[in-house]
This record gives structure tokens, sequence and C-alpha cells, in this order.
């Protein structure tokens, strides 16, 4: 009997069908709502985190679809407020809300679709010798999120402004106009930095030489860089390019007001390595 | 008017703007390097730790290779500076080199085409070493005999492309001989370096007729023409005038006329004469940049 392994989608962080690209992401309430976040906070960011896929892989969002799992009428009313919140935000029109009775613990499934530019798409293989890694986006609020988990952090220290970018960190919509023009691999992170590091690692079979991190500097004062290199669901983007069109790609970066800073390099060999040192490769796994 | 095709260098507008950038005088544009230019800030710094000698050095070289950062000038410069500052004085010309390449090799701006400018101060260094060892024993002669060494590094590049990031090693190296509070001019004659913060002020000023700053970019030899003629009837060397307009047009790029100027009197009113300072904003920031 053939099960439903996703061969079709291997490599992608979206897949590619037709002039489209989609991706479902789904969450249980329990395992990912982070507790100072409403259920509107939390259906926007698992919105964001579907599309941030479809964005990375070079589509323009377009639509989203869910289904929510419901543990009364307040949840679904805060829910169905953060899609539409997101789908402002995300410019994509919602085709569909489901909505099912959950017994205890509301979740979530939330499908991003997006439009590829002449059918122009990019997987996470692909990274050749020679390319440079480029980050987009600042990193850092997960590590933000998981100090403050850990009562490391006491919430009352931190600004609302600065707490609230760990429901809506550095995302740029726009980057998939980059991407899709010049981007050999790219891959987005939501498990976490260095996971996503070897996303493109592992599929494009390369070494990737990783020299900087780029947090954002007002969280300078909470993470350091090592804590920031396993900085998860900042949704920030990894993408190599080569050097051919790197002055390009820039360019557009500029030209769009896209966050992009050269982090890295791509050599023959396998595994990521900051500083010369080689990275254990570890993050949430599911 | 000189005429050639779509671009005209205006007499008239150099006139005014020559005026306005010699009333506003040589000693103040010194003074202007050393408050509001980092890349002067932290040479200094680095002069502090390792001595003006090695200091000279370090700027002549890297200089070379910087170009195609991966990070702002300003980074590049800092990074360089705390790197090297904390390496300490070198025992011998031999351990500065390693110093230097070990600094290329870490600060991740030098990303872009690192072998390149590896090869490149390698072959300075071999091509040069002579003349590098002089400049270590007496760094005065950058500023008495700046047109020697411009010539010698361009015979060890062995390139004439690369002409620009020379002038500018000339002028990073004058940055650590000079102290903070000396009004000692560089006295060398170089085109103007017309990136694309110059080309727009070349347009702003009026100095230059075109369509854009953008053909200005890309045809740059009227310009160069028009601020050499900036040059002689202020009395001013294009060097000098460079850190000026780099500084003052720093925000026409990323922001409108009214805002750009605001910014730059905001800056430069706490440093010098309300008059002068308006004078001279008022001609280069004649006409929005576009």
């Amino acid at each position: 009997m053939k099960n439903s392994k996703n061969e079709w989608c291997k490599d992608y962080d979206a897949c590619p069908l037709e002039d489209f690209l989609i991706n479902i992401d789904g969450y249980a309430s329990s395992r990912s709502k982070l507790p100072w976040m409403t259920y509107e906070d939390w259906a926007f960011k698992a919105a964001l985190a579907s599309t941030s896929d479809v964005i990375v892989s070079g589509g323009k969002p377009i639509a989203l679809s869910y289904s929510v799992g419901a543990t009364d009428e307040n949840v679904l009313e805060s829910v169905s407020l953060g899609i539409g919140k997101a789908s402002e935000f995300l410019k994509s029109i919602v085709l569909k809300g489901d909505t099912n009775r959950s017994m205890n613990d509301p979740w979530i499934d939330v499908v991003s679709i997006g439009k590829m530019i002449n059918r122009k798409f990019v997987k996470r293989s692909g990274a050749k010798k020679g390319d440079y890694l480029i980050q987009i986006g600042y990193l850092g609020y997960g590590s933000l999120s998981q100090k403050l988990l850990e009562e490391k952090i006491n919430i009352n220290d931190i600004d609302k402004k600065l707490l609230d970018k760990t429901i809506l960190p550095d995302l740029q919509i726009n980057a998939y106009i980059p991407i899709s023009k010049y981007a050999t691999s790219s891959s987005d992170n939501s498990d976490g930095w260095i996971s996503t590091l070897y996303n493109i690692s592992l599929s494009s079979n390369v070494k990737i030489l990783l020299e900087a991190i780029e947090m954002d500097p007002i969280l300078r004062n909470y993470i350091n860089e090592e804590e920031a290199l396993y900085s998860w669901e900042d949704y920030n983007f990894a993408v190599t390019v080569n050097e051919k069109n790197l002055d390009e790609f820039l360019e557009e970066c500029k030209k769009l007001n896209i966050r992009c800073f050269i982090v890295g390099k791509i050599d023959y060999g396998l595994g990521v390595y900051y500083k010369n040192k080689k990275i254990e490769n570890r993050g949430w796994s599911w | 008017m000189a005429g050639r095709g779509r671009m005209n260098i205006n007499e008239a507008r150099i006139n005014i703007v020559s005026e306005s950038i010699k009333n506003f005088g040589l000693d103040n544009i010194l003074l202007l390097e050393e408050k509001l230019d980092p890349q002067f800030e932290y040479i200094q710094r680095l002069k502090e730790k390792v001595g003006k000698n090695y200091a000279t050095i370090y700027s002549l070289l890297v200089s070379l290779i910087s170009y195609k950062l991966a990070m702002k000038g300003e980074e590049w410069w800092k990074c360089f500076s705390e790197y090297l500052s904390e390496k300490g004085k070198p025992k011998n010309f031999d351990e500065a080199v390693n110093n230097l390449t070990n600094f290329v090799k870490d600060c991740k701006g030098s990303i872009i085409g690192r072998s390149i400018k590896m090869k490149r101060i390698e072959k300075v260094v071999n091509g040069s070493k002579d003349l590098l060892l002089e400049i270590l024993n007496n760094p005065e002669i950058v500023i008495e005999k700046p047109d020697k060494i411009m010539k010698n590094i361009a015979r060890s590049l062995n390139s004439e492309e690369w002409k620009k990031t020379i002038t500018f090693s000339i002028k990073m190296s004058y940055y650590s001989i000079k102290n903070r509070g000396e009004l000692k001019p560089l006295t060398i004659s170089i085109p103007m370096p017309i990136d694309i913060r110059i080309s727009c002020i070349s347009y702003t000023s009026g100095i230059v007729e075109s369509n854009s700053y953008k053909e200005i970019f890309k045809k740059p030899r009227i310009a160069i023409e028009a601020w050499d003629m900036v040059s002689k009837l202020s009395n001013i060397p294009q060097i000098h005038l460079d850190s000026l307009l780099w500084i003052i047009g720093r925000n026409l790029i990323e922001f409108g006329l009214k805002e750009a100027r605001e910014s730059a009197e905001k800056i430069l009113i706490s440093f010098f004469d309300k008059n002068k300072v308006n004078d001279l904003l008022n001609n280069l920031f004649y006409k929005e940049c576009k």
C-alpha cells in the first residue's frame, strides 16, 4: 500500500503546483501558544509561519485557508480575528475557514498559497561551492521566548514592543522577489537557525561556513551570539546566491527595503561551521 | 557653458559653489574630517594602541581591500580598529602583515572575494616591501611624497582600475599620521572619486547639468572636471573636498532634499558658524537629487 510520504515535495519548504506554491502548517495550542500570547496572536503567527515557507520558496503570498479545532466560541472568534489580521498583513485573501470542536487543546492548520513568477521556485537543494549565504531578516526573538519560558528573563522587564516581536518577528514579505530571481537554494527559520542551515547543507550536500549572525540590535542586552544560533520561529530566511548574481541580489534588497546580510560562504563538504568550528544540528524536529 | 551631449558643466554654478566652499574654509573641512568622519576616529583609536608607524601601514594596506564590503563602511573600520588594537603593537613588519591577514580572514566584512583581497595584500607586500618598510620607519613620507607612493603601489598591483582605492589608501594613512587638532592638509591633486553620493551632489549643486544623477554616475568624466574646477577656485584639494561632500551628502539618496539638508545642517551647526553652514548648504543642496 502506498503511504503518504511527501516524496513530491522533498527538499522544498513549500510545494510547487503549476503556477502556485502551497504549504500547510499545523499547531496544537498546548505545544505552540506562548503564555503571553492571546489566541488571536497564536492564529496570526500560525498564518505567518505557513506563509514564510511560501515566501522563502519564491512565491508571492496570495491566499490562506485554515482549519481550526476550538474548545469554545471565544477561542474561535479570537482565531478568526488573528487570521483576518494575518491576511491583511500578508496581503492574502482568506479562501476558507473550517471550524471544528476540540475537547481540551485547541489546534490550527493553515494552508498558504503563493504565486510564482514565471513558475520559478527555489528549493533547499541547489547551493554550490562558492555561493554566498545571505540571512534575510533579523533573528533572536525565539531565543528571547526560550529565556522567558525558562524564566531566565522576567517578562516584566521586557518592553511590550520587544515582546510583540515574539509574535510578529522580522518577516520580510517582499523577499520572494530577489529569492525567485537569484537564489540557488533557500530555507526559512522555523525550527532554529542552525537547523535551517542544516536543511540547506544536507539537501544541497555542501558545507556552510557561517561567519556572522545578524541579531536584532534591540536584543543585544538579552541574547548572546551562541543563543541566537539556535533561535527558532524567527521566520527569517537563509538563502544562497551565486557570486555572479550577488550585486543584483543586494541591489534588489536595497531597492525593496529588505534586510539582507551576507553571513557566510558555501564550500565542498557537509555540515555547518561557525567561525571554523562544526556546529551540532539541533532544533525542533517536529 | 561647455556642451557635451546631454551633460554640461554650469560655470556660473561652479563659481558660486566654489565661493561658498572657499568661504567655509579648508581648516573647517580638516576639522570636519576629525569630528565627523568615523574612519578618522577608528584609525586614531588604533594609533593609540599600536603607534603611528604600524597604524599607518595597517591603514594603507587595508584601504586597498576596502571595496565590495559585506558590512557598512563604518562597521568595517570599527572591526579593523578593534581587531588590530587587540593584537597590540607588532614586533616587526612580518608580524604586522600576519595580523592584517588574520583580520581579513576573521572580519566578516571582507567575505566577498576574500581570496582576491588576500592576494592583493600579498602583491603589495611583496612588490612594495622596501617602500612599506620606509613608511614604517618614517610614516611622514605619505604626506611628503604621496605621488611616489601611489605610483609604487600601482606598479605592484599592476592595474589602472584600482586608482580609486590607491588614492583612498593615501587618505587613510594620512588619517593615521595626522594628530587630533592638527590642521595639516594633504596637498595632492587627484580626480574626484565619483560615487553615488558625489554624483548626487554634482547634480543637486547644479555644477553639472544632466537628466539625472545616475547619468553622472555612469559617465563621471564631466563631474571630475567640474570638481577639479571647484578645487582650483576654492583652493581646496579634491581629497578634502571629497570628505566634505561625503559627510554632508550621506542622506541625499535616502531622503528628499529638505530632509537631507536639515540633517546636514543639524550635524554641521554644532561645530561651525551658522552663516557659513547655511551658505554652503544652500548652494550644495540647490535642487532635488533625481
